[in-house]
């Protein structure tokens, strides 16, 4: 198992986000998050990382043991684990080659600079952004950015890689091309993804399984076929929410005609 | 109540009788007479939803009349966006004020102390755990934050020195005792002028340079992705401008006190007509080394609450464009604070 979840509750402040949250993810596994707003999706993914403090829960991260909250993530489970950001988080004073080569002068401190060049070109070529070598972030459109992100998330060759809302903001074909991007990674570095996504296209192109999260609770943890059959109002809404949208009676406005 | 509407239903139409439909909703039912009606836009729709609306809450009814079969289909089709309620965050009365007030301050000073002693032990002993320091950066942050900012600093010093030596010349020069211009200025100069002022000038300039740098970064997101490589924000973003700050700040503050003592030389050449050996002499005896190695040593403090003030700024930042703006001028504030309380307990100590 890459990544065992037990009880985990988090929140902020006197407010629970998540309460007794519990999952795994299987190798080569691509675990979909989903969930209204608010339902705590991105805090999910920020304490399983140990970005936020969570308040109790065990995470099993890679056969290291870790007590939420309280043990660090340690760097030997970092450099296992890449991460793609929203709006991909390059660092704005680097150029591409130089944000994809950062974690490379950080843990292989003892790689030679050719090397390195090597290696960033390398994972540049598999996200087909070869062309942004020398650019600066400033100049990538914002399906570029998240290219060359994730491009940086896999330099180290990592084991699982989260990906947070990784088609927001993207047109509908450069979304699709990222997906195909996912899948063609997961066969290649044989990598478990878990990712946040509203993009119902998305979800039904990439996902295995699916994690529903509602009020800071699972409500549903099976396959994607499952969980777009099911039953659970909640859980067929939101579905139907994500689709495109089509005429609904709810709220509608009811006018005397006479 | 039945009124006529226009031909269109539109933002220049709605306000003649926005008001007064509300108000007949109030106690009777209203008509609206529609079969003038040719075309109705978004102002026009929502007016007709807020009047229905209206009319639900007040139990009267709104009647659309003769409208035409075009226009019933559109409006049939409109959905209601629901405005949610506005969330109450704020503290509701003072001693909650005040509360939060010394909470977040307590807060922000566990914060930079935290950073402090983080920065401290790794320029000293952390430098031999070699595996887990990951820093580089203070060459080009020397470079940014000390050496950028020596022009600036010079001219500042060299004006206020010039005319602080005018002013105490001309005093001076009434009781026929310019001769202590340069004991006054020099010690001026190296125990408050020098140090203070250019402390001041780099909370302006580096430490805002600091807060915003980080704070973008922040906001981006890029830090929360330094932390996820494994990269100790504190070593790769405090640690070298921790350090380029402590050896900038003590050096530009010797420089700039230099500065500001030729600037008295030469109002006491041009002015008094002192020599520049007889006050060169005069300002030896007044520049000690103790006095020297206090300006110093302030300097040096100085430069650790810009620093620490600027970092917390940046790292405590949340939202957009906006907090950026807000943090970088609270850390010039509260830096600037910071320097003069500082500057006033360091002169119940030393003199």
């Amino acid at each position: 198992m890459i990544l065992s979840v037990r009880d985990l509750k988090a929140g902020y402040g006197k407010k629970i986000i998540l309460e007794s949250i519990s999952f795994d993810v299987q190798p080569e596994e691509i675990r979909v998050i989903l969930g209204g707003s608010g339902s705590g999706k991105s805090t999910l993914l920020n304490n399983i990382l140990g970005l936020e403090r969570a308040r109790a829960g065990e995470i099993k991260f890679l056969g290291v043991k870790l007590r939420a909250g309280i043990d660090p993530v340690p760097n030997s489970v970092r450099v296992k684990t890449g991460v793609l950001f929203q709006g991909g988080a390059l660092l704005s004073s680097y150029t591409v080659s130089q944000n994809i080569a950062l974690p490379l002068s950080i843990h292989r401190p003892e790689l030679p600079a050719p090397v390195v060049q090597e290696m960033v070109a390398e994972a540049l070529n598999k996200v087909n952004m070869l062309h942004a070598f020398h650019k600066l972030p400033s100049e990538l459109s914002g399906g570029m950015k998240k290219r060359a992100a994730l491009a940086r998330a896999i330099i180290l060759e990592p084991q699982i890689l989260f990906c947070d809302e990784p088609s927001a903001g993207l047109d509908p074909i450069t979304a699709r091309s990222l997906d195909d991007l996912l899948l063609e990674l997961r066969e290649t570095l044989h990598l478990s993804v878990i990712i946040v996504t509203h993009e119902l296209e998305s979800i039904k192109a990439i996902g295995d399984k699916i994690l529903f999260l509602s009020s800071g609770k699972v409500l549903l943890d099976d396959t994607l076929e499952n969980a777009l059959h099911s039953a659970v109002p909640e859980i067929s809404d939101f579905f139907k929410r994500i689709a495109p949208k089509e005429n609904d009676e709810k709220n509608n406005v009811n006018f005397n005609f006479r | 109540m039945e009124i006529k509407l226009p031909q269109s239903l539109d933002s220049q139409t709605v306000p003649l009788f926005e008001r007064s439909v509300r108000q007949a909703l109030k106690r009777e039912q209203v008509v609206l007479e529609g079969s003038a009606l040719t075309s109705i836009d978004s102002a026009g729709r929502a007016f007709l939803m807020e009047a229905s609306g209206y009319a639900e809450k007040s139990g009267q009814t709104l009647i659309l009349q003769s409208f035409p079969e075009k226009l019933k289909q559109e409006l049939s089709s409109l959905r209601r966006a629901e405005i949610p309620e506005k969330e109450n965050t704020g503290h509701q009365n003072l001693p909650e004020s005040l509360g939060a007030f010394a909470f977040d301050v307590f807060s922000d000073v566990k914060t930079m102390f935290y950073f402090l002693s983080e920065s401290i032990y790794w320029s000293t002993f952390g430098r031999v755990d070699k595996n887990r320091l990951r820093q580089k950066g203070t060459a080009l942050q020397l470079l940014r934050l000390g050496s950028d900012a020596t022009g600036i600093v010079f001219i500042l010093i060299f004006l206020i020195g010039f005319t602080l030596s005018l002013q105490s010349a001309m005093q001076l020069e009434l009781f026929g005792a310019g001769i202590y211009l340069a004991a006054g200025v020099g010690f001026s100069m190296f125990a408050e002028i020098g140090p203070l002022l250019t402390a001041i000038i780099l909370a302006g300039r580096s430490g805002s340079s600091i807060t915003a740098e980080i704070a973008s970064m922040v906001v981006a997101e890029e830090v929360k992705a330094l932390r996820t490589m494994g990269i100790n924000p504190i070593q790769y973003l405090i640690l070298p401008r921790f350090q380029a700050m402590s050896i900038a700040v003590p050096l530009l503050t010797f420089a700039a006190s230099v500065m500001g003592c030729f600037a008295g030389l030469l109002v006491a050449f041009f002015y008094l007509e002192i020599s520049p050996v007889v006050f060169l002499e005069n300002l030896q005896k007044a520049v000690n080394l103790p006095l020297i190695l206090k300006c110093l040593f302030k300097s040096l403090v100085f430069g650790w609450i810009i620093t620490l003030v600027a970092c917390q700024k940046g790292f405590t930042v949340r939202g957009g464009a906006d907090a950026v703006g807000s943090a970088t001028t609270s850390c010039v504030v509260f830096s600037i604070s910071g320097i003069i309380l500082a500057d006033a307990l360091f002169s119940f100590v030393f003199y």
